[in-house]
């Protein structure tokens, strides 16, 4: 068997076959009634439009035939393809090209073929219409005519085919593409709509028909007129007439919106072409623009509010570039420097800045290039920490600004950078504040000079017991000590058991409780021991609570000195002025003691005369003299008497019991001759059966005093007398001496018991009475008082007496 | 013995038991003694009559003694003789009166010395 040869223009002639694209498809009425018109004609049982392919023949019509195709080897079309002729076999079984044809030898058992080549328009032969017979056969020439024509037939069909079908494959593709726009237009958010030459709707896509509430039946087609009505025509004729013309139309109008009321809407007429350049129509694209006309009118609005605050503010707005010069202030920056705008813009910072806080200028900046370097990732920068700096003004007058800066990078391509930083500041006039504030620390500065000045420690620790302060005298004082005190080593300082003392004073205060204490510091190098008075004062916070402690200490080593001495000196003044009060008294006395030795004296002479005479002694006269003399000795001895016990240094005698009736008696004849020889009056009413447990000199000088002093204050009166009595109240002996006077004014009250004061001239009595009365008294567990409820003036001298055997078994 | 017969002298203590010793001493020699117990009461005594003498003790509660003297000065009349009896020495008196007494006896009294002088100084009066 000869295989079917390929031909020589094999790829071309495949190619323009697949073009046709017929391969594999279904049958077709027209091929089909060629290849029964050929079997008709030939009058033969079989008629096959084969196509031949690549390895096979693929028969796009059969008449008598069930195969629909067969392997390209073994077919008799591959042969018939190779001429512009028909190729005809009698009888295949004679013919040694086929006769071992699986097709001859098997089924179909082709005997009669016959092939007209099918030349398609460039020269092609796609395969053949070919005929075929079971038995032999051999065509008429007329036969072989017709086949030739119904093989052309067959090519035509197959071409026209073709065409057809490329026009209706060109009819879906563009119904899907219009499908696809359909999609896409309608998923716009824009109003699309295409209106031809007479402004009739063509497409409006979903996003018109919502908005407008169109459906594509009742638009398209439909005039803008028709759908519209005049007046809204009216609005769009003139763009509509200009997109016409071939312009591009774009504006803006008002439209009636679906759900009522008009809305603001922009329009976007395109003209529409033909291919040949002539205008069909427009696309007009809308947008509502409401929305962001109502949001751009409320940006307006907020941007109008914020120029007037920032307009209208007190406080600065600056911008400044990276050169930190001024690009923008606003009224109030101007006002609190007094430039004006002009002036300001281009000016450094630093030209406005105090000489001593340009420092702070820059750091200001660098603060707020920090924080937007920080703030990177788009988040808005932090402003630089509040500082608080000095401008100067025109004037040259100091402002005090509160200052806090933002920076900020900004777009600007004429930069290499494409950015430029700038910064704004916020900038408050806190001058007046800080005026105050100045003074208070001028004044927190006077105060702290004083502290240091005065002559105290004073110190403030807190509730851990650390020093927060020390004055200069505290740390003059303690020096190379400081640091134990620092430490909390009370002890090195004031020896352990005043360290315990200084230890419970501070607990005792931060208990919230003013403490003292005094202590001694112990001596230091070449600085003796030293006695500190400290007061430790609770220092409470706002809230209430200590928050620590003010120490306020004197150094008293010098005044307990000087105390020692004083004491010491009244010790001797006391004394001296005994001597001076008994000066007084013993001057006075020579007086009184030198009129009863007169008298005696006188008397004697007397007596001695009256024995002497010649005429008999008159008895009775000599024993009344006699009488005299003697009583009037006996004066005398009660005023010695009474000197001795007033003179004498009692002060270390033990105590002794003594009746009291004794010691009134003393005092009463130490000062009866001055009473009776100055008028005045002196009553007693001592019946008292008490004793005391006393040393009797020092209480018959404190009731010596007491009666001298009323003496003193009765002197020359109308009718002066003094009293004085004693008696016994629930176990106290009280001595009252009692003068003519009227009270003691509440001034001298206050003072008198007090050394060294008194009311007498300065050559009469020393102002120690009674401060020494009274300390005497003290001595002797009693007490000495002024009784201020009494009519006249009356001292009170009260004493415990001591429980007589009478008194005891009363009780 | 001198006679002070017909001289009035006025004695002033306060202490009665001087004055009666002064008195009887001046009775002696036949005087004329009036007496007062205070500085006031001899004024009064003093412009009523004339007294050769007065004799009177400095302290006394009812009219002082040295007060008593410049008073009498003050009356601008003859003058009685002065004396004064002080507990005090004449330097501790003051001058003003010391000045206008013819002497000053000083406690503890001496009796003869007293009347003696007085005597001298009323019986032979210097020029």
């Amino acid at each position: 068997m000869l295989k079917a040869p390929i031909p020589h223009d094999e790829e071309r002639r495949l190619a323009a076959l697949r073009q046709l694209e017929i391969l594999d498809t279904a049958e077709e009425a027209a091929f089909d009634k060629l290849t029964k018109l050929a079997a008709a004609i030939c009058k033969v049982p079989i008629a096959v439009v084969s196509l031949v392919d690549e390895n096979r023949q693929w028969f796009k019509s059969c008449f008598g035939l069930e195969a629909r195709s067969t392997p390209r080897d073994v077919s008799f079309c591959g042969h018939a393809i190779h001429s512009d002729q028909i190729l005809e076999i009698p009888d295949a079984r004679l013919d040694p090209r086929f006769a071992d044809n699986p097709l001859v030898t098997g089924g179909p058992h082709v005997t009669f073929y016959a092939g007209a080549p099918l030349i398609a328009s460039g020269g092609e032969k796609l395969g053949t219409l070919c005929v075929i017979d079971y038995a032999p056969h051999s065509l008429t020439g007329e036969q072989r005519l017709t086949l030739e024509t119904l093989a052309d037939q067959v090519v035509r069909l197959m071409e026209s085919r073709r065409s057809s079908l490329r026009s209706k494959a060109s009819a879906e593709s563009s119904a899907r593409t219009n499908k696809l726009l359909d999609g896409v237009l309608d998923s716009l958010p824009n109003l699309v709509a295409v209106l031809d030459k007479d402004v009739r709707y063509q497409y409006i896509n979903a996003a018109y028909q919502n908005w407008f509430g169109l459906s594509p039946d009742t638009t398209i087609g439909r005039s803008l007129v028709e759908v519209f009505g005049e007046p809204v025509f009216n609005t769009v004729k003139d763009h509509v007439t200009r997109v016409l013309g071939g312009e591009e139309v774009r504006f803006e109008t008002e439209a009636p919106y679906r759900l009522g009321g008009t809305k603001t809407i922009s329009l976007h007429y395109q003209p529409l072409r033909s291919p040949a350049g002539e205008i069909e129509g427009f696309l007009a694209i809308v947008n509502d623009v409401t929305e962001l006309r109502a949001s751009t009118k409320a940006l307006k609005e907020t941007s109008e509010r914020l120029l007037n605050t920032i307009n209208n503010t007190p406080v600065g707005l600056i911008e400044l570039n990276e050169e930190l010069k001024i690009t923008a202030a606003n009224p109030g920056f101007c006002q609190m420097l007094e430039y004006a705008t002009d002036e300001l813009i281009g000016k450094s910072i630093y030209d406005l800045t105090h000489p001593d806080d340009k420092i702070k200028s820059s750091s200001i900046s660098t603060a707020a290039t920090t924080a937007a370097a920080a703030a990177a990732a788009g988040a808005t920068a932090a402003a630089s920490p509040r500082t608080e700096k000095r401008y100067i003004a025109k004037s040259g007058r100091i402002v005090w600004g509160a200052v806090s800066s933002r920076a900020k990078l900004v777009k600007d391509d004429s930069l290499s950078s494409g950015s430029a930083k700038l910064y704004y500041s916020c900038i408050e006039d806190i001058t007046k504040t800080k005026g105050a504030e100045e003074e208070k620390i001028e004044a927190q500065k006077m105060l702290q000079d004083t502290i240091n000045a005065v002559p105290f420690f004073i110190s403030y620790m807190n509730k851990d017991q650390k020093y927060q302060f020390t004055n200069a005298y505290h740390i003059k004082f303690f020096e190379d000590r400081l640091r134990l005190l620092r430490d909390g080593n009370l002890a090195a300082i004031f020896g352990n058991r005043d360290a315990e003392i200084v230890a419970a004073a501070r607990a005792k205060a931060l208990a919230g409780t003013e403490s003292s204490a005094r202590v001694s510091a112990l001596g230091y190098v070449d600085q003796a021991a030293t006695t500190l008075d400290v007061k430790y004062i609770p220092h409470r916070d706002s809230s209430g609570q200590v928050s620590g402690i003010v120490v306020v200490a004197e150094d008293i080593t010098e005044r307990l000195a000087n105390q020692k001495r004083i004491e010491e000196q009244n010790l001797i003044l006391a004394a001296s002025s005994k001597m001076v009060a008994l000066g007084e008294m013993a001057a006075g006395m020579a007086h009184e003691i030198n009129n009863p030795l007169a008298i005696i004296v006188g008397k004697s002479a007397q007596t001695r005369r009256l024995l002497a005479s010649e005429m008999p002694p008159d008895k009775a006269k000599i024993a009344a003299n006699l009488d005299i003399i003697e009583s009037t000795g006996q004066r005398i001895a009660k005023i010695i008497k009474g000197l001795r016990a007033f003179s004498r240094d009692s002060s270390r005698d033990d105590m002794k019991s003594e009746p009291v009736e004794e010691i009134v008696a003393d005092a009463l004849g130490l000062c009866q001759e001055r009473f009776r020889n100055h008028g005045v009056e002196l009553r007693h009413t001592i019946e008292n059966r008490a004793a005391l447990n006393c040393r009797a000199a020092q209480l018959v000088q404190v009731l010596t005093n007491l009666l001298g002093n009323a003496f003193d204050a009765v002197q020359g009166t109308e009718r002066p007398w003094v009293d004085i009595s004693a008696v016994t109240v629930g176990g106290k002996v009280v001595i009252s001496v009692t003068d003519s006077g009227h009270g003691i004014p509440e001034a001298v009250v206050e003072k008198m018991m007090q050394p060294f004061f008194t009311t007498k001239p300065v050559d009469k009595g020393t102002g120690l009475g009674l401060s020494i009365s009274l300390g005497i008294a003290k001595d002797h567990g009693g007490d000495l008082f002024y009784d201020k409820s009494a009519a006249n003036t009356r001292f009170v001298l009260r004493l415990p007496a001591l429980v007589s055997k009478e008194a005891g078994q009363a009780a | 013995m001198i006679s002070l017969k017909g001289k009035r002298i006025l004695l002033v203590d306060d202490e009665a038991a001087i004055r009666d010793m002064l008195k009887e001493e001046f009775l002696l020699l036949e005087a004329t003694i009036e007496e007062a117990d205070g500085g006031h009461a001899a004024l009064e005594m003093v412009k009523a009559g004339d007294y050769d003498a007065v004799i009177s003790d400095a302290k006394m509660p009812e009219g002082d003694g040295l007060e008593l003297v410049v008073e009498i000065r003050r009356l601008g009349r003859r003058l009685p003789k002065i004396f004064l009896c002080s507990g005090m020495s004449v330097g501790d008196l003051g001058n003003a009166a010391v000045s206008c007494v013819v002497a000053v006896f000083e406690k503890p009294l001496d009796f003869e010395k007293i009347t003696n002088l007085v005597a001298a100084s009323l019986v032979d009066p210097t020029p």
